[in-house]
């Protein structure tokens, strides 16, 4: 069995701006509860299971916290000022780890992988657009870019364009 | 063989006796007076049960008749092969010289005292049939001048072909022809089964030949082996790539390109297989192979200490996988050859149990029809699977927890929550360039310019850069006037599009189309691709860390539109997608990417100089030039 981690320290928001934070982890990696659709206690979570260094950056309506993972991938989730987890990116040699960041989006993003796969053969970046759900990536070996956010999540007046 | 015929002879005679016995027993006990005179009765006896052309199968009537009459003899089908030596206890079946399918023929002899009484055998006709090593369509460049040697693996104008007459007890072999009649270069060391292919010592253009080799026994068994010779230009260390939709019947993979090459276990010339149909892929690193595209080849999987096999996880950016042990091969391309390096072998077992860490949610390519090739050919500039800007994420150097790469299992295999594992750089999958013997630093992709969809094309890959001059049988690969792109910290450079400043970019031919942030439509049918309502110009400005700017014109076709119209090309001058969101990338953040896919390759020639390699008188590797 996996040890179910969860963060019990709530990041309260707002924070200032450009704050850096160091936190080490003393657990072992484990996987914790979803990112994407999550609370903020998921972004804790995968900062422990990331045995990460986390920088935090207000950005108005939301606040982003970049966590660098052991394997070099920075992950940044995007947190609105309710709480919520509304979209996740990625940027590094190694493919984050889906079920940590996507949490309960994770069957809707490999059933979607899959049809897409189905579709025919060929190798080109990712890009899943269900009903507000979007996952993408890019890129090649050593060397992914993407993010997945639920446009139904996404806190007003905030455009996607913002999530890197 | 003999053991299945004799197999097959026993059942069929114990077969006869059991049904004749049971005739017999049911006849004793159904009551009443015995009639006078035995009933008749006939045991077939067979010498085998199955034949070639050639061979010929004696059967022996026992017939059991008071007036010693014996039978005759009938055949179905009719006129399939003859009788000879008839007589009322035996006859000599002789299957026909030459038929296609294999027959089930039945030989019945009828009681002459008692035509009611009938016994039939059935007798398997199996065809002659040719089959041959290599199996598949071979590249060779011209001669040049040299004389083929005994061991030709090794040299790039001949090819040693071996053929095998399956079911031929003949001993006759097959008779070997090529054609067409001239220019097609010629056979020598001709022998019953195996003769020695010379190509041409010039051709003007890529041509085509064909080895045919027809069995001398029956002549309608015949097999034929298309082989492809390079014109000048090729070379030993030049290898074909043809953009030609890939290795799977009835399946089309758009903008790939696939060589051949042999696989050999390490150190034996004989326990070697050619495998085509591999996609050469500059956006990764490595060979890894399909088990199913070598079925004759059981390579060594790496072990550790424990006797763990080690496993290798190939992500994909579409979040498909290959997953499969590490092995040492040694690798022929062309005339070129690297000594034991790590491959990484795909089983298509569907038992196979993947980590969770390596699946991460996606698609297991594990078949050809998945993955739409034999193997991928990862050609990028860093020396393996695990190292970006000379930093190498898997062998404990730069960090502790290891990344999802490497993963040891028992022999049983692994379980879904297994955690990856740091493996020694020496143990990694490893670009098989950087391992060659000789031509080691990178390697060219050159392709001819292409305006509009075609059926295929056909280009080089030329191993080495600044190493040959072309005076001996090694092409002339130097780096001219090609404009260098020297690669950041994640072996990218940026390309400036549409206001964007895309850091990642890179020049990736395992991608089937381009790949960039823009207000484009997405395509309805392929919402992996562009459709535009018309034919678009754009263009776009690539700068390394270090060089100049050049500017780079491309066309965007619809792709709906083209896939629809031409279901048979493989070749798409045209084709490109989204990736991103545009307008996100105005501030030049690193995830901002232009995939410059196979397209980019048609009409240039494109280096790829390996990281921690040197190429003379240029910038020190890794990068990218054309």
């Amino acid at each position: 069995m996996r040890k179910r981690v969860r963060g019990r320290i709530h990041l309260s928001v707002p924070w200032v701006w450009a704050t850096v934070v160091t936190l080490v982890a003393l657990v072992s990696p484990s996987r914790a509860a979803a990112a994407l659709g999550g609370g903020l206690d998921s972004v804790r979570a995968d900062q422990l299971r990331m045995n990460a260094t986390v920088r935090v950056v207000q950005r108005g309506a939301y606040t982003v916290y970049e966590i660098k993972d052991a394997t070099g991938t920075v992950v940044r989730e995007y947190v609105s000022n309710s709480g919520t987890v509304f979209g996740v990116a990625w940027q590094g040699p190694f493919v984050p780890d889906m079920r940590q960041i996507l949490g309960n989006y994770l069957e809707q993003f490999s059933r979607a992988a899959k049809v897409q796969r189905e579709g025919g053969v060929g190798h080109h970046p990712l890009d899943i657009r269900e009903s507000g759900f979007v996952v993408q990536n890019v890129g090649h070996q050593r060397a992914y870019s993407g993010r997945a956010y639920d446009e139904g999540l996404l806190p007003g007046g905030v455009s996607v364009s913002g999530l890197w | 063989m003999a053991c299945g015929r004799g197999g097959k002879l026993a059942r069929a005679v114990l077969t006869v006796l059991l049904v004749g016995g049971l005739i017999f027993l049911v006849a004793c006990f159904k009551g009443g007076p015995i009639p006078t005179g035995a009933p008749v009765s006939i045991t077939l006896i067979p010498n085998t049960t199955d034949v070639t052309p050639g061979q010929s199968v004696t059967v022996t009537a026992d017939v059991y008749d008071q007036t010693g009459q014996g039978a005759t003899w009938t055949i179905s089908p009719l006129n399939f092969g003859t009788f000879s030596k008839e007589s009322t206890m035996s006859v000599t079946y002789t299957p026909p010289n030459s038929f296609a399918t294999t027959e089930t023929v039945t030989i019945t002899a009828t009681s002459i005292a008692d035509p009611t009484v009938t016994s039939s055998v059935q007798i398997t006709a199996t065809p002659l049939s040719v089959s041959f090593s290599p199996p598949s369509a071979q590249t060779l460049n011209q001669g040049e001048g040299q004389t083929c040697p005994s061991q030709p693996l090794i040299l790039s104008s001949c090819l040693l072909i071996q053929a095998a007459v399956n079911g031929d007890n003949t001993s006759k072999g097959v008779r070997w022809t090529l054609s067409p009649s001239s220019g097609a270069g010629s056979l020598s060391s001709i022998q019953p089964l195996s003769v020695i292919y010379v190509a041409p010592l010039i051709v003007s253009a890529p041509t085509t030949v064909t080895v045919t080799a027809t069995s001398v026994a029956s002549p309608i068994a015949l097999q034929s082996l298309n082989i492809t010779v390079l014109p000048s230009g090729g070379g030993l260390n030049v290898a074909m790539v043809n953009v030609d939709g890939g290795p799977v019947p009835g399946q089309v993979y758009a903008n790939a390109a696939f060589t051949s090459l042999t696989i050999c276990k390490p150190g034996s010339t004989t326990a070697c297989q050619n495998i085509s149909g591999i996609l050469v892929d500059t956006g990764s690193y490595g060979l890894r192979i399909l088990q199913s595209g070598i079925p004759q080849l059981k390579l060594t999987q790496l072990l550790d200490a424990n006797g763990n096999i080690l496993e290798n996880c190939d992500s994909f950016p579409d979040g498909s996988f290959l997953w499969g042990p590490v092995a040492l091969a040694d690798i022929y391309i062309a005339g070129e050859f690297a000594s034991s390096a790590p491959v990484q072998v795909v089983n298509d077992s569907v038992n196979e149990v993947v980590p969770d860490g390596c699946a991460n949610g996606g698609n297991n390519l594990n078949t050809s029809q998945l993955l739409g090739a034999n193997g991928i050919l990862g050609i990028g500039p860093e020396p393996n699977d695990c190292t970006v800007g000379g930093v190498n994420y898997c062998d404990g150097s730069s960090q502790t927890v290891p990344p999802n790469v490497y993963y040891a299992c028992p022999s049983v295999g692994c379980k879904s929550s297994d955690s990856p594992v740091i493996v020694p750089a020496i143990r990694q999958v490893a670009n098989p360039v950087f391992l060659l013997n000789q031509d080691s630093n990178g390697v060219i992709l050159r392709f001819p310019q292409v305006s509009e969809s075609e059926v295929s094309l056909q280009g080089t890959m030329v191993f080495g850069i600044g190493t040959e001059t072309g005076s001996t049988f090694y092409a002339e690969n130097g780096l001219g006037n090609a404009t260098v792109f020297t690669l950041d910290a994640s072996d990218h450079f940026t390309t400036v599009f549409n206001g964007q400043s895309l850091t990642g970019s890179s020049f990736d031919s395992g991608s089937d189309g381009l790949f960039f942030p823009d207000e484009l439509p997405t395509c309805a049918q392929h919402t992996e691709f562009y459709c535009p309502a018309s034919v678009t110009e754009l263009s776009a400005t690539i700068e390394g860390t270090s060089q100049e700017r050049v500017l780079v014109d491309f066309s965007v076709a619809n792709a709906d539109d083209l896939l629809s119209s031409f279901p048979n090309d493989a070749v798409f001058p045209a084709l490109a997608g989204p990736q991103g969101n545009f307008g996100s990338c105005k501030d030049g953040n690193a995830s901002c990417v232009f995939d410059w896919g196979l397209p980019f390759f048609y009409g240039r020639s494109v280096y790829t100089a390996i990281d921690t390699q040197t190429v003379t008188g240029a910038p020190r590797p890794p990068w990218w030039a054309y």
